[in-house]
């Protein structure tokens, strides 16, 4: 009986997990963000006061950009704030609009799974590349950055398919 | 099928699934992937939304999304609203209407600061509403007020309006900005003329307020300088090329942080609660702007854009007359969805198109916005009511009402912007860096 009681709250805590997986990522995201405003904000400052700029700002801010704008798609999806249009949906019976929130999940879905996967099939491709899977200044690798774009899409694909679950249970109940 | 006939289903599929709800980056990102392999294969249409997904979200342009996004949570968070508002009170107060007149001109200065509409809106009717309701100002004028003055936030700089549109256009994101200075500052004096208006008609709308002579109001100017130095270090930095946008979002962010800091104005908890929120408006954009250039790559595969631009230019119509058409549309579009929905969605397409009739780029680029934001409050739908709605006790058929001298107002002064361009492109055509 044990075990097909915590087997019912499965979903339930893969649910509770992913969340709190979306939401540490969020959080990582935001430290890279302080990190990114402070570099650039000392490289500023050395290029003008100590006429030593920080070399390489450029590369390691763009790089930190994958953390900053992606590592906090998962959890904008699990606080429903992506952009969309509410004004027409909000007129249909509640079935109709959890019908055509169901495709829209299944729709995103979709696009994450597919970048996260891809992303990562070019990561491994990075990293047997002979030459040219560094960076131009810093010789930094390209790989680890496109495992965090895949891996921002991919939790961002697995949120999306629980939305899917309970947009699809809201079709079906009476 | 043709590539342009693929192209134009891709359109139409884009704008139905994105008229019932389906979010605007996800149908971006599946229907440019779709028309891609319907033109170009699988294959290669699986490594290219890989290749544009990952240059997009590695660029150090782009990293002025999140970096101006911060800078403008900080400055939502601190008192540098209030203290704006404050100053513009002992101002302007005393005549007729005066606590309206000093809401467009704190919208202003706020906007001078954070570069979204619908936080500088909310932050003024969290600070301005209360005030105006106390001296039994009329509630319709108060709303009106600061919704119409939320309008600002993303036409003065720093503006994420802006900065989407350099994202998307490669038009100079330094150079929009500095665009938007004469344009917001005469929406300000425009403002204020429809209150005076109104008030003159009406004087029970606004009371005066009590009297303040020149020391106080000198006195009062010291309020502003959180909002002065922020605003002189960002963009005069932009405008004297010391700085890239990218930098200059940086600065402005770490300026921002350290003004509420030294002021005691953030906590540790507010710090981050800024930073965490930054991150999930960032992701927000950054899902846009992937999904926009994966679409893109799609368009750009059906030639649709060029050859559209090629046959409207042949057409030979008038090209006021097509702007009209353009601008109603967005007005339409404004009313229902998020500026940056629009931008991404419309730009790609009609950019090239209007540009190609011979507009200036960046005299489009602010009348685009300066029109998506009348949109954000129109009735019935205007998003930015319903956000502001939230924040003051009066209901939505009040802001209805109250915002429609406003956009009487805008339509006057958006007719003044298109007669004479060259108040939005004076300034940046000076400027020294790019």
């Amino acid at each position: 009986m044990q075990w097909r009681n915590s087997f019912a709250k499965l979903p339930v805590r893969i649910e509770a997990g992913l969340q709190g997986v979306s939401r540490v990522m969020a959080i990582i995201a935001a430290i890279i963000l302080a990190i990114m405003m402070l570099l650039t904000v000392a490289d500023v400052i050395g290029r003008y006061f100590f006429n030593s700029p920080i070399k390489g700002t450029w590369e390691v801010v763009g790089l930190l950009l994958v953390f900053a704008g992606t590592w906090g798609l998962a959890f904008c999806q699990a606080q429903k704030s992506h952009i969309k249009v509410t004004v027409l949906v909000q007129m249909l019976p509640r079935r109709v609009q959890a019908t055509i929130r169901s495709v829209a999940y299944l729709v995103g879905f979709a696009g994450f799974s597919l970048l996260s996967w891809r992303v990562f099939v070019m990561a491994k491709k990075y990293l047997l590349l002979p030459r040219g899977n560094v960076t131009d200044t810093l010789d930094i690798p390209y790989a680890p950055f496109m495992l965090a774009l895949s891996i921002g899409a991919g939790i961002t694909a697995l949120i999306l398919v629980i939305d899917l679950i309970r947009s699809l249970a809201e079709v079906i109940r009476k | 099928m043709s590539p342009v006939e693929i192209g134009f289903i891709g359109l139409a599929l884009m704008i139905i699934l994105v008229l019932f709800g389906v979010h605007v980056a996800f149908a971006l990102i599946v229907l440019g992937f779709a028309g891609l392999v319907m033109l170009m294969g699988l294959g290669p249409a699986l490594s290219s939304i890989a290749i544009v997904s990952f240059d997009k979200t590695t660029d150090y342009q782009f990293a002025v999304v999140p970096l101006f996004l911060l800078m403008g949570a900080f400055v939502s968070r601190s008192q540098i609203g209030k203290e704006a508002y404050e100053m513009a009170r002992v101002w302007v107060g005393q005549l007729r209407g005066g606590l309206a007149m000093a809401t467009s001109v704190a919208s202003g200065l706020f906007a001078a600061a954070c570069g979204s509409s619908l936080a500088s809106a909310v932050a003024m009717g969290k600070i301005a509403y209360p005030e105006m309701k106390r001296h039994n100002y009329d509630a319709k004028l108060s709303v009106g007020s600061i919704a119409a003055g939320g309008t600002l936030g993303i036409l003065i700089p720093p503006s994420m309006g802006f900065i989407i549109i350099g994202i998307l256009t490669q038009v100079s994101v330094g150079k929009l900005f500095i665009a938007g200075i004469i344009p917001g500052i005469l929406e300000i004096v425009f403002y204020m003329g429809t209150i005076y208006v109104l008030c003159k008609f009406n004087p029970q709308m606004g009371p005066p307020s009590v009297k303040t002579n020149m020391r106080q109001k000198f006195g009062a100017l010291k309020l502003s300088w959180p909002v002065v130095a922020l605003f002189m270090l960002v963009i005069g930095g932009i405008y004297g090329g010391v700085f890239t946008p990218t930098e200059a979002g940086g600065v402005g962010a770490f300026g921002a942080l350290v003004i509420s800091l030294v002021k005691r104005q953030l906590s540790g908890s507010g710090f981050a609660e800024c930073l965490l929120d930054t991150a999930k408006m960032s992701a927000m954009i950054m899902a846009l702007i992937i999904g926009a250039f994966i679409f893109n790559q799609f368009l750009a595969v059906t030639r649709i854009t060029f050859l559209a631009s090629e046959y409207i230019v042949a057409l030979e119509l008038n090209k006021y007359g097509v702007l009209a058409i353009v601008l109603v549309l967005y007005i339409i579009l404004g009313t229902i969805i998020d500026i940056y929905g629009i931008l991404v969605i419309t730009v790609p397409i009609l950019f090239p198109v209007m540009t190609a009739l011979g507009f200036d780029p960046i005299w489009y680029g602010v009348i685009m916005v300066r029109i998506v934001e009348i949109g954000l409050v129109s009735p019935p739908f205007g998003i930015n009511l319903f956000g502001l709605a939230g924040v003051v006790d009066a209901p939505v058929g009040t802001l209805y009402r109250g915002v429609i001298p406003f956009l009487i107002a805008d339509v006057l002064n958006v007719a003044l912007l298109i007669a004479v361009p060259s108040l939005c492109t004076f300034l940046p055509y000076m400027m020294i860096g790019r």
